[in-house]
This record gives structure tokens, C-alpha cells and sequence, in this order.
């Protein structure tokens, strides 16, 4: 029994002996030759980091990479560019976990996609763009804390992101209270641009003028439609929406016969559609995100709903996955919408052309959140290059009177009070249809799932296919 | 609001609706409820394990063509085999004071749940998924209540499930030993029950539980890392509504909550419907604070 014991001892002390120096070796091993690898493998650059501060667990690697870029580029840098060897610091907060974070890499992935081709034709005269990235997951007070940290903390020169309207109000009053310029990613509720803020630019379009779009769409699409039930998530940008969609319905002859909000991510929906049902309508109108919409469009067939449901504010479920989640029941869904590849406005060649890299660089179709990313750096960059200086106030004044053309999304310009003034011309609605080839857009698009893709149908200057009743 | 004749030709299928949603509410929670009782440890993490589930469905669908409720015993080995480390990891709250130890659980099964959720988002990133199935938007009707195939084949084996740990609690030797060790730790080991691999066990079992029941639930909805933490606050609700430990009190509770949040919205806004399940909460701990079958397992 003794020795046994002494035995078993002895057995467990030597396997630990044997793995704490297999641990040792794998060390040594891995830093050496890691070392040694690095040495053969490229030469070091000149410069090294110009990016620091991730804090989103997959954010990680890209960032990094985006360093390597910049820092082999400082070299080639114009001399006599007035910024030249300053860092224009960008803050992006953005919901990099939990349930949203579909959403808000895709605005990231924007953001790095439009950093890495600035920095990589020299950056703004002569300074490089450096990404401080925060993650606020779900949590709206910890976009504001994450905003505080950026403008105390890292310094920035300008904070972006947000995409939830909830997470814009938490940030817009840090960034006001600092005087720092904050342009939004996302963020569509009327009111981030109606509290008197000086510091916030929105470059999402308002509630108002997504319902402006989707009314005359849908009343186009079902002229016959009087009764109409609004099926709206619980968020501000639900009720945003809803506000919205109440202020406008007179003007298409609907009468809204249900308006209660819902709690989002139930994964029960039937007892709330079979109420919807009983009110009788003759449209059903969705303002919800991409998996809720999903989860809708399917039990509604359980409860035997067979009117036709739309998205009718926001562009919310307008990705590929939405395609995805619902399957061959999407075909023939419309949705107003930022971007999507498949326009004609203002000019094809241009749209198909950074589509098509941004989906090599990222395996994602530019959504309207990735556009946003896209977008916001481009206003960045243009509001720089004006003001030739990195201080708060000139680049506020600089981002105000934004007046500049970008050939894959039209004019891009701001009211007074912050908000996006383009929407009436850049604002395009979709339809889900059959893919194929039209016109400058193949039949081979990678931007597809189940065979069906989004392709513009209004307003006719940026149509590629013909709206069908489904 | 509604008239009454509305309110009646809405209620059969909205009570129909609420019992399928409470025995999927069940099944995920069961574990939960079993873990605490045996051991004292509230496993904030379990709505992560529910998750890991719904991903091993997902894998094995995709990648070896394993129909998704072949999976089901395979999510339940898994998870069960993941207890045993997991124990290891709980096993040294065991040596503080039982109040000190609850705390101390809750502290650090909310770390291990933060670390699944980023891990998860690590390896499969944020994106939302499906699990292909058959029984997804399959509906048939009986006597006018338009029913899901999903819903259906998932209540159905939640309640096989239920059977069998019920069984497998009252009849079984070992299911005799871990309610004997939940009842009273110190007695059983007098009685030479070895408590440690009781606890060891239906640890396993309890994570086995909740991987099941993720398992189950990815055929009638999304998977995405973060979707353990949406599910935990309520499966606790249940949990506690029906009694920490309870195995039949859960399946009440369940039922109840589902019930309630079915039936609550022919009658107020759905967004408000978690008022009436947690007014009902809040009531029955008011007469029984133990829970409707608090103390019993």
C-alpha cells in the first residue's frame, strides 16, 4: 500500500517534471526559430507600428497587417506635403461583440479598407491615417466611455462609428462636451442631428427619408394596400422609424391597424404575428435587423400570413445573410438602401470596380454599414485636405462644408445641423431578385447567396432591373 | 383593444405556442438547475455551453453531414466530457465557506462565459448561422393551429429528454446518489457515497444538459457567439421560478414563462411581454420564496 502510494507519486511528479521541460523547450523552440524566421523571411521595415490600441478580439491581425502597409509607405511619403510625418488619429467605436457585431465589422471593415488605400497613395498630404479601435459590444454607456477614452486617452483627432442610433446619443454627447468632430457610421434615428449638436455629422439617411423612399416604393408596388401593420423592434432606431413611418402613412392612403413595438431576438414570434394577423392588413411592415427580419418572414407562413411583408425603414436586414436566413422565401423583398454593388448610379464601372476589391480584400459584399466605413474615411480625408491642419475646430469646419462627388456614390454634402444632405440623391431602393446578367453586371457576382442578389430598381437613374411584383 | 371573440379564436393557439416554447425553455435550463442543486455553483456560463451545442450541430452538419438530430448525443458526450475539466476549475470554490462559494462561482462562471463568447467570436467569427434542417418552416395544421415542424420535433424530444434524466434520477442507483449528495453532502458520504465524482458527474451532465438543449434549439433559431448570454438571465428566471434545483419545478417554470409570454401578447405590446412573465416571477416567490418546488429535487 506504502509503496504503491509512493509509486503513484512518484509517477505524477515525473510526468510533471517531463511536461513543465517539454513546456521550456516549446518555448525556447518556438521564440528561436520564430526569431531566426523572421530574420529570413523579409527584411524589416524603416518604420515600425503605426497602429496600436485594438481592443476587439478579431481585430487583431488586420490591424496589424494595416501597420506593416503604412509603415513601408512612410518612406515614399512627398517631402513637401504640409502634414507630412504628423498621424491623423481616427477613434472608431463599434459594436465588435455580441449580437451586433455582424454590423459592426462590417462598418470596420469599411474603415480599414478606405485607411489602408489612403495611407497606401501617401495618405493625406503626407500624414498617415492610425486607427484607434474600441468595442462597446451592446452596452451604449460604453460607447461613451470607449469615446471618452479615445478624446482624453489616445487623443484623437476625430471619432466615427456607432451604427446603432442608441450608441450614436452616448457618443455624440461625449464628443460634444470635448469639441471633438464625430461622424457617425450608422445611426439613422431623426434625432442624433436634432438636439442642437455642433460636433455630429450623420452620414446615414434619417428615418424620414428611408420611409420617403420605401412609401412611394411600396406604394408602387402594392398600389391596393390601405391597411398597413408595422411590426417595430423596441430600440430608438425601432421607434425612430416608427415615428417616422406614422408622421408619412397618410400621405400614401395607408391607415396603420398595428403599430406595438416587440422585444428584439424573441425566438418565438408567432403569438405577436397571429395578433398582427387578426388586425387584417393588407401590408405588413418590418423595421427590425437581420435575424429578427429572417425569423419573421418564416413563422409568419406558420401562423398563415400571406400578405406581403417588407422592410419598410432602414435598411437593417440588407445583407447577404438576410438572403441567407431566409432563403427562396427573400425573392422579391424591397429595401431602401445606402449601397449595394449592384447600381448603376453614378457610375457603374466605379461602383463594380471597389466592389469588387473590397470583396477580395474581405469576402463581403459592400453592405450599408461597410459603405459607411468607406465613406466616413473618404470624408475624413477630403476634410483634411482642405483644412491642412489636424486641430478639432478646423476639421469640424472642414467636415461641415463638405461639398465633394465620389464617382461609386454621388455628391456628399451636410446640412446645418450635422445631418448627410444626399439622400434625395443617392438613396437607392433594392429588390431581391433572381441573379443573372444585366447590363455592366455579370451573372457570376460574388455577392450572391441561394441564387438571388439585390439589384436597384428605383429611381431609375441608378436601375439596373425593372421592379416586379412578386 | 381586442375583442372578446378575438381574444378567443387567438388563445388555443397561442396556449399550443406557449407550452412548445416552454419545454425548449426547459431543456436548456434543466442543467442549470441541476448543477446548483447538487453543488451550490450557479453557472452563469451555461447559456455559453447551450451555445458550443448549437455550434457542434452546426459542424457536424456541415462538415460531415450529420443530421442534425443524430447530433444530439454527440453534443451531449461532448459537453459532458468538457464537465470534467470544468470541474477541476470549480473545485477549489468547494473549500470556502458555502455563502463565500456562491459568490465566488457566480464571479467565475461569468469569466469562463465571457471567455467562451470571445473565443467563440475568435474562431468563428460574429457571423449569424444556420443549421439546415428539414423540420425549418415545415408547417402543418391541426384543428386551425398552424404548427412548426421545428417546434414540434423539439418539444417532442425535450420531453424524451426529460423522461429519461427523470428516470435516470429516481430510479437509478447513481441518480439515487446525486440527489442524496444534494440533499445533504455530508450524510452521503457517511453512507459511503463517493461525493466528488457525484459532483464531477452531474456537473457533465448538467453541461451535457445545456449542450443538448442548444442542440435542439439551433433548429428553430440563429447561432452566433453571444447568444449564451441572451439566453441565461432567463433560463435563471426559470430556474429560480421553479426552485434552484428542482428538475420538475424547472419544467413548471418553463411552461409557466412560456405560457405568460405567449399568451401576455394578445393582450399588450410584445415588447412589454416580460413584464408578465417576471410579474408572475416576482409573485410566486412572494407566497413561495423557495420556488414552486424549491428544496426538492
Amino acid at each position: 500500500m506504502y509503496y504503491a502510494e509512493r509509486m503513484r507519486r512518484g509517477v505524477v511528479l515525473s510526468a510533471a517534471i517531463v511536461a513543465t521541460i517539454a513546456v521550456i523547450v516549446g518555448f525556447v523552440v518556438g521564440i528561436a526559430g520564430g526569431y531566426f524566421w523572421g530574420l529570413s523571411a523579409v527584411p524589416a521595415p524603416v518604420t515600425v507600428t503605426t497602429t496600436k490600441t485594438v481592443t476587439a478580439p478579431g481585430a487583431a491581425k488586420t490591424v496589424t497587417a494595416t501597420s506593416t502597409v503604412t509603415a513601408t509607405k512612410t518612406v515614399t511619403a512627398p517631402a513637401a506635403a504640409p502634414l507630412a510625418g504628423k498621424v491623423i488619429k481616427v477613434g472608431v467605436v463599434q459594436p465588435l461583440s455580441g449580437p451586433l457585431a455582424y454590423f459592426g465589422e462590417s462598418g470596420l471593415d469599411g474603415v480599414k479598407f478606405a485607411t489602408d488605400e489612403i495611407n497606401a497613395k501617401g495618405g493625406v498630404l503626407g500624414a498617415k491615417i492610425e486607427l484607434h479601435i474600441e468595442d462597446f459590444g451592446i452596452d451604449y454607456k460604453a460607447a461613451a466611455a470607449a469615446a471618452e477614452k479615445l478624446i482624453t486617452v489616445d487623443k484623437v483627432n476625430v471619432v466615427v462609428g456607432g451604427f446603432a442610433s442608441g450608441a450614436g446619443y452616448t457618443i455624440e454627447d461625449v464628443t460634444e462636451k470635448y469639441h471633438v468632430p464625430y461622424v457617425t457610421i450608422g445611426c439613422s434615428a431623426d434625432t442624433i442631428t436634432a438636439r442642437g449638436y455642433h460636433w455630429v455629422f450623420r452620414t446615414a439617411p434619417n428615418s424620414t427619408e428611408y420611409m420617403l423612399m420605401m412609401g412611394h416604393v411600396l406604394s408602387m408596388l402594392y398600389p391596393k394596400a390601405k391597411r398597413v401593420a408595422i411590426l417595430a423592434e423596441n430600440s430608438e432606431y425601432g421607434q425612430a422609424s416608427l415615428r417616422a413611418i406614422k408622421k408619412l402613412a397618410p400621405q400614401y392612403g395607408w391607415t396603420i391597424v398595428y403599430d406595438e413595438p416587440y422585444e428584439k431576438r424573441t425566438p418565438d414570434f408567432r403569438p405577436t404575428l397571429q395578433k398582427v394577423k387578426a388586425t387584417n392588413p393588407d401590408l405588413i411592415g418590418l423595421v427590425s435587423y437581420l435575424t429578427d427580419a429572417a425569423l419573421i418572414m418564416k413563422q409568419s407562413k406558420e401562423v398563415g400570413i400571406n400578405v406581403p411583408i417588407s422592410t419598410i425603414s432602414g435598411a437593417g436586414p440588407q445583407t447577404l445573410k438576410f438572403i441567407d436566413l431566409t432563403g427562396k422565401g427573400a425573392e422579391g423583398m424591397v429595401m431602401a438602401s445606402e449601397f449595394w454593388p449592384n447600381k448603376k448610379w453614378p457610375y457603374l464601372p466605379a461602383v463594380m470596380d471597389i466592389s469588387y476589391k473590397f470583396w477580395d480584400k474581405y469576402k463581403r459584399p459592400i453592405d450599408f454599414q461597410a459603405w459607411a466605413g468607406i465613406g466616413v474615411m473618404y470624408i475624413i480625408k477630403d476634410a483634411v485636405t482642405r483644412a491642412k491642419s489636424l486641430d478639432h475646430t478646423d476639421l469640424r469646419n472642414a467636415i461641415a462644408s463638405t461639398n465633394m462627388f465620389l464617382p461609386w456614390m454621388g455628391p456628399i454634402l451636410f446640412y446645418p445641423n450635422g445631418h448627410a444632405g444626399w439622400w434625395k440623391y443617392n438613396l437607392v431602393t433594392y429588390q431581391i431578385q433572381k441573379v443573372r446578367q444585366v447590363d455592366g453586371i455579370p451573372a457570376n457576382i460574388p455577392w450572391q447567396s441561394n441564387g438571388l442578389s439585390f439589384y436597384a430598381v428605383y429611381p431609375p437613374k441608378a436601375a439596373v432591373a425593372a421592379l416586379t411584383t412578386p | 383593444m381586442l375583442s372578446l371573440e378575438m381574444v378567443l379564436a387567438l388563445l388555443p393557439s397561442s396556449i399550443v405556442y406557449g407550452i412548445f416554447l416552454g419545454g425548449l425553455y426547459a431543456i436548456i435550463a434543466v442543467g442549470l438547475s441541476m448543477i446548483f442543486g447538487v453543488m451550490k455553483v450557479i453557472n452563469l456560463a451555461h447559456g455559453d455551453f447551450a451555445m458550443l451545442g448549437m455550434y457542434i450541430t452546426f459542424w457536424l452538419l456541415t462538415i460531415f453531414g450529420v443530421p442534425p438530430l443524430l447530433s444530439l448525443p454527440v453534443s451531449f458526450a461532448v459537453m459532458f466530457a468538457v464537465g470534467f475539466p470544468f470541474m477541476w476549475l470549480v473545485k477549489p470554490l468547494f473549500k470556502r465557506p458555502l455563502e463565500e462559494m456562491i459568490n465566488s462561482s457566480v464571479i467565475l462562471t461569468y469569466g469562463a462565459s465571457l471567455a467562451l463568447a470571445s473565443g467563440a467570436q475568435m474562431i468563428w467569427t460574429s457571423n449569424f448561422r444556420r443549421v439546415p434542417n428539414p423540420y425549418w418552416g415545415t408547417t402543418f395544421s391541426i384543428g386551425g393551429i398552424g404548427l412548426d415542424m421545428g417546434y414540434t420535433v423539439v418539444f417532442m424530444f425535450a420531453v424524451i429528454v426529460y423522461l429519461m434524466l427523470y428516470f435516470f434520477l429516481i430510479r437509478t442507483k447513481v441518480g439515487k446518489a446525486i440527489r442524496a449528495v444534494s440533499q445533504d453532502p455530508d450524510a452521503a458520504a457517511l453512507m459511503g457515497i463517493d461525493v466528488d465524482r457525484m459532483h464531477t458527474l452531474s456537473m457533465g451532465i448538467g453541461l451535457g444538459l445545456a449542450a443538448l438543449g442548444g442542440s435542439l434549439l439551433s433548429l428553430v433559431y440563429y447561432l452566433y457567439p453571444w447568444v449564451g448570454e441572451q439566453l441565461v438571465l432567463l433560463m435563471f428566471i426559470i430556474c429560480v421560478l421553479g426552485g434552484l434545483g428542482s428538475i420538475l419545478g424547472v419544467f413548471y417554470g418553463a411552461l409557466i414563462i412560456g405560457l405568460a409570454e405567449s399568451i401576455a401578447v394578445i393582450f399588450i405590446p410584445a415588447s412589454i411581454k416580460d413584464v408578465v412573465a417576471y410579474a408572475i416571477f416576482l409573485g410566486i416567490l412572494l407566497i413561495r420564496p423557495q420556488g414552486l418546488l424549491g428544496g426538492k429535487m
